[in-house]
């Protein structure tokens, strides 16, 4: 791969990314290959020390916050007629209502999602608080066989909530990926891609 | 090396490197390569970070016949590398903590040997 190549994988890579700091690294990568060259490597050598240029653009496109990403990408390539201004505006209330509903919809899922995690959470305390207390009353009970019944009872809630307890927390870890997950899907929706 | 503890050192290294003369991009990372791995992204983000933070300056030079940029260390960021050393005494100490703690759960198999090992300390 040449020089040019590369800066050109580069720039149709970094399409998210604000102009001026695409261009302060194209000219960084543009400065490290020479430096290279002059070192003593060929061309094609130099580019292929330096990487993958699609890979190196993916990495830094990753690490822009969500809101450089957005501002880039609803940013119209050209000044706005006045007539879509007017649209815009005059469209305001559809486009404006969808935006907040598909928000609305979004966060009403993991509410749901969340409370569902609670719920168990409030079921492996009810095992356990009753567990232990059917494992007391046993004891307080002072009759042998229901007693027995009462201990018996207890030990099963206890250990209920014990296997419970690692279902929980894995239930809460595999929440903490998909949240992760979204977030990372909502982000690529941001994302501008250059043709191949 | 543990990803963490690296990237604390990533920032004095840069600087350190330009600490004696003015440098450019290609020549840092190759006078850092020998102790730290650094890939040309992450330079690049710690010089803008440097940057930011007002510890180096950056001036432009033609080279030639194509521009290079080269990087200057601030009174700051000669500051930075000073508290780095600073610094350093205080991990000194954790790492004796650190290697302590093994020598005592290594060595210190019975308790007649845990007692003398924490006289000794």
């Amino acid at each position: 791969m040449t020089k040019s190549e590369f800066l050109t994988e580069l720039r149709n890579g970094l399409l998210s990314c604000p102009e001026q700091e695409r261009e302060e690294r194209i000219t960084f990568y543009d400065e490290m290959i020479s430096d290279l060259m002059e070192e003593g490597y060929s061309e094609d050598i130099a580019v292929a020390k330096i990487g993958d240029p699609k890979a190196i653009a993916a990495k830094i496109t990753e690490d822009i916050p969500l809101a450089v990403l957005v501002k880039q990408k609803i940013k119209p390539k050209r000044t706005l007629k006045g007539w879509e201004i007017l649209l815009i505006i005059v469209g305001s209330p559809i486009w404006f209502s969808l935006a907040i509903a598909a928000v609305a919809v979004v966060f009403s899922i993991y509410a749901v999602m969340w409370s569902f995690v609670a719920a168990i959470y409030a079921l492996d305390m009810g095992f356990a608080v009753g567990g232990l207390g059917c494992f007391i009353y046993g004891f307080m009970g002072f009759r042998l066989f229901s007693g027995l019944f009462w201990f018996g009872s207890g030990i099963f809630a206890v250990g209920a909530a014990i296997v419970l307890f690692i279902g929980c927390i894995a239930f809460t870890k595999a929440m903490v990926k998909l949240t992760k997950a979204v977030l990372n899907g909502i982000k690529s929706l941001f994302i501008t891609r250059g043709e191949e | 090396m543990d990803i963490q503890l690296k990237r604390g050192l990533l920032d004095v290294c840069v600087l350190a490197a330009i600490r004696n003369e003015d440098s450019y991009g290609y020549k840092i990372i190759k006078d850092i390569s020998p102790y730290l791995e650094m890939s040309e992204s992450t330079l690049y983000t710690i010089l803008k970070r440097l940057e930011a933070g007002k510890l180096l300056i950056v001036w432009t030079a033609e080279h030639g016949g194509r521009l290079r940029k080269y990087y200057r260390i601030t009174p700051g960021g000669i500051d930075r590398i000073e508290e780095f050393k600073d610094d350093w005494k205080e991990i000194e100490a954790i790492y004796r903590f650190i290697t302590r703690d093994t020598q005592k759960l290594t060595v210190g198999s019975d308790d007649e040997e845990l007692s003398t090992n924490m006289e000794r300390q």
